[in-house]
Formats: C-alpha cells, structure tokens, sequence
C-alpha cells in the first residue's frame, strides 16, 4: 500500500482551539500551520502530550530569556518525552481560511493521553505529520465501516470521503460499556431515519442515523452493555456476522474497513474469511518512537505472501509507514 | 562583522556565527559537532520527506546497524517510554548489507552530511564479515562505526570482551585505510578507560561513547516484561549523566576524538559533553519527540559561545573547538 508514502509531513507546532472532555474521552480541536498538507482518509498525526516552552511565539520582552531557555529546554522532568500517534478524525480547512482544522478523538489510557487530555485552548503542541498510508482507493461499492470505542476517528475521514464520493457506506459502531456512550452519544448524535433500507437479517433492530459532522450516515450500535436502548446486544463482529448470514452475497461485494482492539479486529477476520469478504482492511494500532520509519519499533507482524496461508512466515512492518491501514486478512493479530 | 562586538550581537548574522561550530573527528571536518545517533535515521532518507528537519543543521548521520545478513528483529513490543527516557528492543532489525550497498547507500550519495554506516552483529566474525562486504564500496560512505556494544543481541556484547574487541577492531582496521574507524564502547563498563586503550592500540581513530544502557520494564499484572524481548536499551535524557561521566573517563584515558552519545537533547547537553572531552555529540532519542532539535542545539550553542565571551570579557566569540576536554576538576 503506498498510496501516499511520497506525500510530505511537517514537523511543526500547532495550537489547542477547543477542548471538551467527556468521561475518559478528550476531544480536541486543533489550529494547524499554514503548510500543514492535506492528510488523507487513515493517516495520523503524532502529538505533543503536553506545550514546551521553547514552541510557545518569541515576544521582544522574552527574547534573552528564550535564547536562554532555548539553550536549557529538554524534556522536563514531569512530563512525557515521546509524542503520542493519534488518528486524525476529522480535517476541515474552510475556503478563505489560510489554517486548518484538525479534530482528534482519544481516550485517556496512561500517562501520554492524561497529559494530552490537560491542555487548554491556546496550549502550543508539536507535531509530526500527516503520516502513515491511509486507505487506498477501494475497489468495492459497497462498504462497511466497523469501529470499536475510539477506534471511530480511525475511519471517520474515510466514512466522509466515501459520503462525499456518493457512496454511503453502513456504519457499525461498538461500544463494550456505559462508559463508551460519550463516544456514542456526543461525538455521533443519533437520530432514527428512514432514508436508508434496513439491512436484510437486521429487521428487529432499528437502524439509526448518526450525524457526523453534518453528515448523515446510516449506523447500528453494537453494545455488550445489556438495556443500552436501540443497540444490538452484542458485539460489533456479533452484528456484522448476523448481516452476513442473511445476506451472503452483500459480503462477497463488500469492501470492510475496522478500527479498534486487536481482539475484535481478530474476530472480524475469521467472519470475513468465513464470508468471503471481498477486501478488509484494519487501522492499526503499536506503540512509536519517531513516527517516520527509523527507528523500527512500531512493527508489527505480517504473514508472507505464500500459497499455504498459515502464520509460519511473517515479516515486520512497521505501522507508521507501511500502516497503520493493513490488509486484514495478512495481519497476525495475537501477540 | 558579528563577533567584534559582543555586547552588541547581531544574531541575524547566523552564518557567520554558524562557523564558530566547526570540528573535526580525525580526518573528517564537520561543519558543527551534531551527528545523528545509529538507529534513530533509518537509512538516512527517511527525514527528507518532512518538513522541518534540517539536514544543514546536521554534520555526519550514522545509518541503522547493518549485519551481514537480514535480520527481522526482536519480537514486539519493542519500545516502552520510561520517565525522561525509553527501552528499546529493536534487535538489530536491518536489511543485510547486501540491499544497504545496492540500494541505500548510493541513495546517499548527494547528502550534505557525512555518512557513517554502522556494523554489528552477533559475534567478532559477523561484525568482521559485514565490514568486509562494505570494504569493496569505501567511497559511499565516511567512516564505518563499530557496533561492539548492542543491548538487544544474545548474550554478552562483544564489547565487554578485551580480546574479541581487539581483534574486531585490529581486522577492520586494516581493511579500511582511508575511512574513519569508529568504535561504539559499551557503556555498563566498569573497566571502560581500559577498553578505550585497547582501541586505541588497535588503530582506532574515534570513539563514540556510549551506547544504550541495558534495561527493562515490567507489566505488574501480567507479571511479565513489557519488551517482548524481555530486555531493551535505555536511552534519552535519562542517561545522560551516565554518558556524561562515562566520556570524562575515556577522555582521561586516551587521546582519541570521542563523540559523545546518550541522552543529548539540547544545547546545554551539547556544551557539557564537548566540556568534558568530546568532540562531536549524537542525537539520537531527542530526534523522535522533535525533528528540529539539531538546529535548535546549533543555535543554542552559538548562543552559549557568545554568552560566555561577554561573561569573560572576551572582545570575540571563541570558536567550539576551544572548549573541548577544557574541564577542570574541583580541587
Ligand atoms: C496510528 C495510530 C492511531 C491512533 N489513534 C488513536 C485515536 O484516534 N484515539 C485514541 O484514543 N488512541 C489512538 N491511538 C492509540 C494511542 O496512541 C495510545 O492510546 C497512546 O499512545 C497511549 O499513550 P499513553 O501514554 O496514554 O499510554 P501508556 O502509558 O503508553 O499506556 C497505557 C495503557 O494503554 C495501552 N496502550 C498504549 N499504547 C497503546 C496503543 N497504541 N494501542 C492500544 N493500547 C495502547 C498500554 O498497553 C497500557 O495498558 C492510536 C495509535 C496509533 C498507532
Ligand atoms: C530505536 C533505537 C535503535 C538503535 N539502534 C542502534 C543501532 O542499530 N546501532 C547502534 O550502534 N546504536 C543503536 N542505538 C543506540 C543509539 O545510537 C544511541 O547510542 C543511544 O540511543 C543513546 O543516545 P540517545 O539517548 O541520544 O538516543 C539505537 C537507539 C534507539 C533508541
Ligand atoms: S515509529 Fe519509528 S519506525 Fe514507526
């Protein structure tokens, strides 16, 4: 997949707009520089968890200290060091407008997101990127797009491209706790509609509409969480299977996109195999240090390319450059 | 002129001051003492795609440990952040010498910067074969550095034994006539001055002190390493003034040029190492959180050079070379 590997990426600062937190979940706005180049559906910024003081604008008054400061500035001591990847959920840059608007989504997990979680508008953060291969041009009409919690910002970009390209894909979102409803709730609003046929198999679940962004896009909600009202009762890969069983032939057709915990993501590959999926392709996810292809520590095993499809022979790639979008029938997803 | 006056700096003047920062490693003139550390550059194109990172700012790069074959690597996870610092296990994942000769290095050959191609491997005759298959192709590159002391290989690192580095080293020298040798210490070393000696004896010409300190980090409900390696390097500016002390030891010991690697991450950093002995300093960590730290330590250190001529009444600045090993000890 090297759709966009020749595309550039900056390093640079960018500015905090807007926060808002919800339970474990921190949405952020961020002001992007001018030449910040336009990422495409699947790519990742890595982010500054917390502002440094030699980023933040010279003013006259400060130039002897900051030449000072700019001799001194490392990492301080009670912070974090590495940036964090996050997948860029939403990009908008208005005509007219000279900087653009990059949206993150992120769950506080540790020490990087909990600092992340703590700026505040005006907050300088450095950044690397667009980065990483997004999705390549599909070769199916027909999409399904299967989130996990957070994992909805690693395909987000792609489901408005494909909206934007007239062809709406189905969106399925699961969600595993109470908790997640933030996710559910105020980041996708949901409405009932009835644009959209139901999906055969799927008749007694109601088939929502979320609006994203403006956007109305036909989704179901899975959710473990028992009474979680107008949810399947189950898994996400529980929902696909059932959409599947009714309805073989829409699997054969169909291009499936998922982002999320490697269990699930390991789960919908044994349904895609079983039906024959036409193309799945996964987000994922592993732990980096540069965010640019040096340092190798983002790999993450790849089955060979050889007749028997057993997971003997594998190779690294690395998620930052190769990835983080994958083909999932090739991903050995067990650690 | 910006220097004649320094009360008065006129710091738009960058290009004159710049060449204050010139050194050199043996035979190598560096337009400022900033290289980048093996394995935090890739192949060393890596960074021509973003935006930012400034090759200028930048004298020599060491490219990622290459062995005599491929080499897929450690297991993952391979990286863990730990406080000022991060554990790594990459485990000397390369693509052979074969594919660096035939692909990367001539990939390199219009870079404004020195090359330096790293060897290891996991025994004194790996490391000797992979020197030997880049022997045939001198001119694509500067200086050939010595990986003796990997952290993410079986067993103990060459580089803690006398004989086995002495032998590495007296081989690889004969092969390379013109190129620099660079020996890559160990850095858990309590005999380190000692193996700086042999070095030395075995036809050295730098050496770069240290490499990552060996480390780990456990995940306390699995009750298991986080490294799926087990064991990784620590690096970062929580080595620092390991490294620090370390290079004042071999400074002390032999008289060869050291560059200076293990958590440098700004100018301060930069001024301290070449204080206590160094002559060139490797960034390698600090390139991940930000990709415009070399510059910015070049700044910085003209900054400090002017700084330090006002505060001794000094009429112009002195160039860099000037402070190298200039430390005194307290009474
Ligand atoms: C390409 C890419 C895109 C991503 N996009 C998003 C996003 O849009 N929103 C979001 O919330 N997160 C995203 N992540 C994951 C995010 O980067 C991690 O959650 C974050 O780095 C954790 O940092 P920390 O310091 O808070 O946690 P740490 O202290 O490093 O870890 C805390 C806990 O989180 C787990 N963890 C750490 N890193 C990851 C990871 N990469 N994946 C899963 N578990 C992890 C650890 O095992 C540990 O249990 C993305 C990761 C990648 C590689
Ligand atoms: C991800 C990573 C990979 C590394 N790979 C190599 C290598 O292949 N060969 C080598 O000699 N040193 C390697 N090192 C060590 C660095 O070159 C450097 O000596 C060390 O990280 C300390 O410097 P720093 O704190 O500035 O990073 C690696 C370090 C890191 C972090
Ligand atoms: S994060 Fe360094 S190679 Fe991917």
């Amino acid at each position: 997949m090297s759709a966009n590997a020749e595309k550039a990426k900056l390093a640079g600062v960018c500015s905090v707009r807007r926060k808002t937190i919800r339970g474990a979940f921190c949405r952020l706005t961020l002001n992007m520089p001018m030449e910040f180049p336009h990422p495409a559906p699947g790519q990742f910024i890595l982010i500054s968890p917390q502002p440094h003081s030699y980023d933040s604008q010279q003013t006259r008054a400060t130039k002897f200290s900051t030449r000072l400061s700019r001799f001194d500035m490392g990492v301080p001591q009670d912070r974090t060091m590495l940036l964090r990847p996050m997948s860029i959920f939403d990009y908008v840059k208005a005509p007219g407008r000279p900087n653009g608007l990059l949206t993150l989504l992120f769950k506080v997990v540790g020490r990087g997101t909990l600092s992340l979680s703590g700026v505040e508008p005006g907050d300088r953060l450095r950044f690397l990127g667009p980065t990483g291969n997004g999705f390549n041009p599909l070769e199916c009409k027909k999409t399904l797009l299967v989130a996990g919690g957070v994992g909805i910002s690693g395909v987000n970009l792609l489901c408005k491209s494909l909206l934007a390209g007239g062809h709406p894909p189905l969106f399925i979102l699961g969600v595993n706790s109470k908790e997640e409803s933030p996710v559910r709730l105020s980041l996708t609003e949901v409405v009932p509609h009835h644009r959209w046929a139901i999906p055969k198999g799927t008749e007694p679940l109601r088939l929502v509409v979320s609006r994203m962004f403006d956007i109305f896009v036909p989704s179901m909600v899975a959710s473990i969480y028992p009474g979680d009202q107008g949810a399947f009762c189950g898994t996400a890969c529980e929902l696909v299977e059932r959409l599947f069983r009714a309805n073989p032939a829409y699997a054969e057709k169909t291009m499936l996109a998922a982002c999320g915990p490697a269990p699930m993501l390991e789960a919908l590959e044994e349904t895609a195999r079983h039906y024959s999926v036409r193309q799945f392709l996964v987000v994922l996810e592993e732990k980096m240090a540069c965010g640019a292809g040096t340092c190798l520590g983002c790999a993450t095993r790849i089955k060979d390319l050889t007749d028997d499809a057993r997971e003997a022979a594998f190779h690294y790639e690395r998620v930052c450059t190769e990835g983080p979008v994958f083909d999932g029938y090739r991903v050995i997803y067990r650690m | 002129m910006a220097s004649n006056n320094p009360q008065n700096v006129d710091f738009d003047d960058r290009a004159e001051a710049l060449s204050l920062l010139k050194t050199s490693l043996g035979s190598m003139e560096l337009k400022t003492p900033i290289m980048i550390a093996s394995g935090t550059f890739g192949y060393g194109n890596e960074y021509d795609r973003i935006e930012g990172f400034c090759m200028d700012a930048v004298a020599a790069i060491a490219l990622k440990g290459i062995t005599s074959k491929p080499r897929q690597g450690n297991p993952t996870p391979r990286i863990f952040e730990t406080p000022c610092g991060m554990l790594n296990s990459i485990g000397l994942s390369n693509v052979g010498v074969e594919v660096l000769i035939n692909e990367k290095l001539p990939a390199l050959a219009d870079k404004k910067a020195h090359v330096i191609v790293n060897v290891g491997g996991e025994t004194p005759d790996d490391i000797i074969d992979a020197a030997r298959a880049l022997s045939y192709h001198k001119r694509l590159f500067s200086a050939i550095e010595i990986n003796i002391s990997c952290p993410n290989l079986q067993g103990t690192p060459i580089g803690q034994d006398f004989h086995a580095t002495r032998r590495v080293v007296t081989v690889i020298r004969q092969m390379y006539r013109r190129n620099t040798v660079i020996v890559k210490l160990v850095p858990n070393l309590s005999l380190i001055s000692e193996m700086a000696v042999v070095c030395e004896e075995a036809g050295a010409d730098a050496l770069t002190v240290a490499n990552s300190f060996p480390g780990m980090a456990i995940d306390v409900f699995e009750r298991k390493p986080i490294l799926g390696a087990n064991f990784g390097g620590l690096s970062g500016p929580a080595i620092k003034p390991l490294s620090l002390l370390l290079v004042h030891r071999v400074r002390r010991a032999v008289s060869l040029p050291i560059i200076a690697s293990g958590g440098i991450s700004c100018a301060r950093d930069a001024v301290e190492f070449i204080i206590a002995g160094a002559s060139a300093i490797s960034v390698g960590t600090a390139l991940f959180y930000d990709a415009r730290v070399c510059s910015r330590i070049n700044e910085g250190i003209v900054d400090f050079l002017f700084e330090d001529a006002k505060r001794r009444g000094l009429t112009c600045p002195l160039p860099l070379r000037d402070y190298i090993g200039t430390l005194t000890l307290n009474g």
